[in-house]
């Protein structure tokens, strides 16, 4: 699955997924971070989604599991409902949470347009030459702008 | 203000940042390694010091040869471990991802 199919299909739910998520845990925060694993680990597994029919459907049911084993966890106790079964394929924790937090954090602050330029090689994948004709930069700028952003990054993270 | 999308593009965009640069770590490891073990079989493997054979060049140039052919060898012995120790984590993060 591209970048670009994850984005339309997945990271469209985000908004969805989160209000599912804070009427789960009462809290925006601990929606978010819930949410947030919840696109890492779907994305580590892009190659497998293209299967998934209802991604909505899908995507809520891992995410009620994970609020579910996030409330058990925080209240030590097991008189919550099971998780859903079938949905429980991606529930292990992810690892170094916090530093992708951390690294993601900076790139918001990035300009806008080293984040795309930077999207576009990494999560696309694409080449100078082709991120060139979409944004009508030079490969030079493309260039200056994506060591800035790596410049940044690594100040920052 | 960024909305809870741009939010988790920049995570998403985190975790691929941070697979690379693991990635390149593990590459960066097994290079070293290779190169290690080559060193190893280099200086375990070396053939006993010719005779000198100055005073027939025939001789000379036999030696020559053998020493060119021996080196070759090696390179080539390098070059394959090379190769496994780059394929290993790409192998890993395929299995990771399946």
């Amino acid at each position: 699955m591209t970048y670009e199919e994850f984005d339309r299909e997945w990271i469209s739910l985000g908004d969805s997924l989160l209000r599912v998520a804070i009427g789960l845990l009462g809290s925006r925060q601990d929606a978010e971070d819930a949410v947030q694993d919840l696109f890492i680990k779907l994305w580590r597994q892009r190659e497998s989604l293209s299967v998934i029919n209802n991604p909505q459907a899908y995507a809520t049911r891992v995410l009620k599991n994970q609020c579910i084993d996030r409330i058990r966890t925080s209240r030590q106790t097991s008189s919550l409902p099971d998780e859903i079964p079938g949905f429980e394929a991606i529930d292990s924790p992810v690892e170094n949470h916090e530093d992708i937090l951390r690294t993601a954090k900076a790139i918001l602050k990035l300009p806008t347009n080293q984040r795309k330029v930077l999207e576009m090689r990494l999560l696309e994948g694409l080449s100078y030459d082709e991120i060139s004709q979409r944004t009508g930069l030079t490969k030079l700028s493309l260039r200056v702008l994506l060591s800035r952003a790596r410049m940044t990054l690594k100040m920052k993270i | 203000m960024s909305t809870f999308e741009d939010k988790l593009r920049a995570i998403i965009l985190a975790d691929t940042i941070k697979e690379k640069k693991s990635r390149q770590k593990k590459i960066s490891i097994s290079l070293a390694v290779s190169f290690a073990s080559i060193c190893l079989i280099l200086i375990f493997s070396l053939p006993p010091e010719p005779k000198d054979t100055f005073d027939d060049p025939v001789k000379a140039y036999e030696e020559i040869e053998k020493s060119f052919a021996y080196i070759a060898e090696q390179i080539e012995k390098s070059f394959d471990i090379i190769q496994k120790e780059e394929e290993k984590p790409v192998e890993k993060i395929k299995n990771i991802l399946k």
